[in-house]
């Protein structure tokens, strides 16, 4: 009977979320969301528009090379109800976010809003959000 | 008793969300049933006409296996596929009205004397349905929103559409559909805050039968929300895949 509760929770949880999955520029299909990736690094752009925000920022890893990661966004118009603006993340900003990398090995990944995002050291704005749209 | 349980805890959140709609009215408001002005969102979850498409012609199926969306069961990474709209070209009349027409980037109509306007925030593109009593004409150019004419049947909008170019999608699927298609969508205000429409797809190059669509339900949006520029951008379009989508797909140009 617990298995058969929690096969009802995750239903109605995903019914919940297919409410805020709508997208229209198939994000999920490149990235792997059963894998987290939290980064820290030194932003070179933040680009805030059509058809989907990113930002672009330098990683050093593990044997110390500046890896150039970019996280993919929603599109400004889902991120300004969340309280985005143009302006939230600048070049130069030190940024921590966690990404859902992509499915190629490539330094590319979802941005997981659902993680703190820190700004400087500071958290920006609240969690929450899908990837999409 | 789990069952029953897990019945009305579906249902509950079913209903949270209808009553969390924007717009949704706890009471009935006076309204013109023939005026179908207004911001519209969508319900519906689903994002095509409905869940039962008619069986494909061996074109259509042929013209679906070509197709390589990044939704659903065939997804693949934008950077691999073909869908149109990773190129910021036009949605087509069917996927605009299908897939941009939830509460993120909603429609609105605009009814004139002579013409219906329908404005899809996505893309800035709009359609126009004459209203004049014009028929359809008996040829005509393709073109990607098609040519309309509307007439009042009772209190139901009924709109009659041809001469669809081709090279659109008709969701985000990859169903595809050809310059033969024909349309109809029969639009009723069941209230101030509440739009129905229903609709015929006719083409029979790609299907065997008509596609009857599910039920689509649209809510009024608040007053402060109205229509904003939402071009696709080629050139940004073009800056994103380089930079962001291709790699994710692991393609490199």
């Amino acid at each position: 009977m617990r298995g058969v509760i929690q096969r009802c929770l995750i239903a109605t949880v995903a019914l919940v979320a297919s409410t805020s999955v709508f997208a229209h520029h198939g994000t999920n299909a490149s990235y792997d969301p059963t894998k987290a990736v939290t980064l820290t690094g030194v932003v070179t752009r933040f680009t805030f528009r059509n058809p989907h925000s990113f930002v672009e920022f330098d990683v050093k890893n593990e044997q110390g090379e500046m890896v150039h990661w970019v996280g993919e966004m929603n599109s400004p118009t889902v991120l300004r109800e969340a309280g985005w603006t143009a302006t939230t993340i600048k070049a130069g900003d030190e940024l921590t976010m966690t990404l859902n990398p992509s499915r190629a090995g490539t330094p590319r990944g979802v941005v997981n809003r659902m993680r703190p995002i820190l700004v400087n050291g500071k958290q920006v704005l609240g969690t929450g959000g899908s990837n999409e749209n | 008793m789990v069952r029953a349980f897990c019945a009305v805890a579906i249902a509950t959140v079913t209903a949270g969300l209808t009553a969390a709609t924007p717009g949704h009215a706890q009471a009935p408001v006076p309204h013109d049933p023939r005026d179908l002005s207004g911001v519209w969102t969508r319900t519906s979850a689903s994002l095509t006409l409905s869940q039962t498409p008619p069986p494909f012609t061996p074109l259509g199926k042929k013209l679906f296996d070509a197709n390589k969306p990044s939704y659903g069961p065939r997804a693949v990474p934008p950077a691999v596929g073909n869908d149109p709209m990773g190129n910021c070209d036009p949605l087509g009349l069917v996927r605009n009205l299908l897939l941009e027409l939830v509460a993120v980037y909603p429609m609105e109509i605009v009814q004139t004397p002579n013409r219906m306007f329908q404005f899809f925030e996505w893309g800035h593109s709009y359609r126009q349905v004459w209203t004049d009593g014009r028929p359809l004409p008996k040829d005509a150019d393709l073109t990607f929103n098609g040519i309309s004419t509307g007439r009042w049947e009772g209190d139901t909008f009924v709109v009659t559409s041809g001469f669809f170019d081709d090279r659109s999608w008709l969701d985000h699927f990859g169903m595809p559909h050809s310059s033969e298609m024909t349309l109809e969508e029969r639009y009723r205000r069941l209230d101030r805050d509440t739009l129905e429409l229903n609709m015929t797809l006719t083409d029979p190059k790609i299907f065997t039968a008509p596609w009857v669509s599910e039920r689509k339900v649209m809510k009024l949006a608040p007053r402060s929300r109205e229509i904003a520029e939402q071009f696709c951008v080629p050139s940004q379009e073009a800056e994103f895949n380089r930079i962001v989508r291709d790699p994710a797909g692991g393609v490199v140009r």
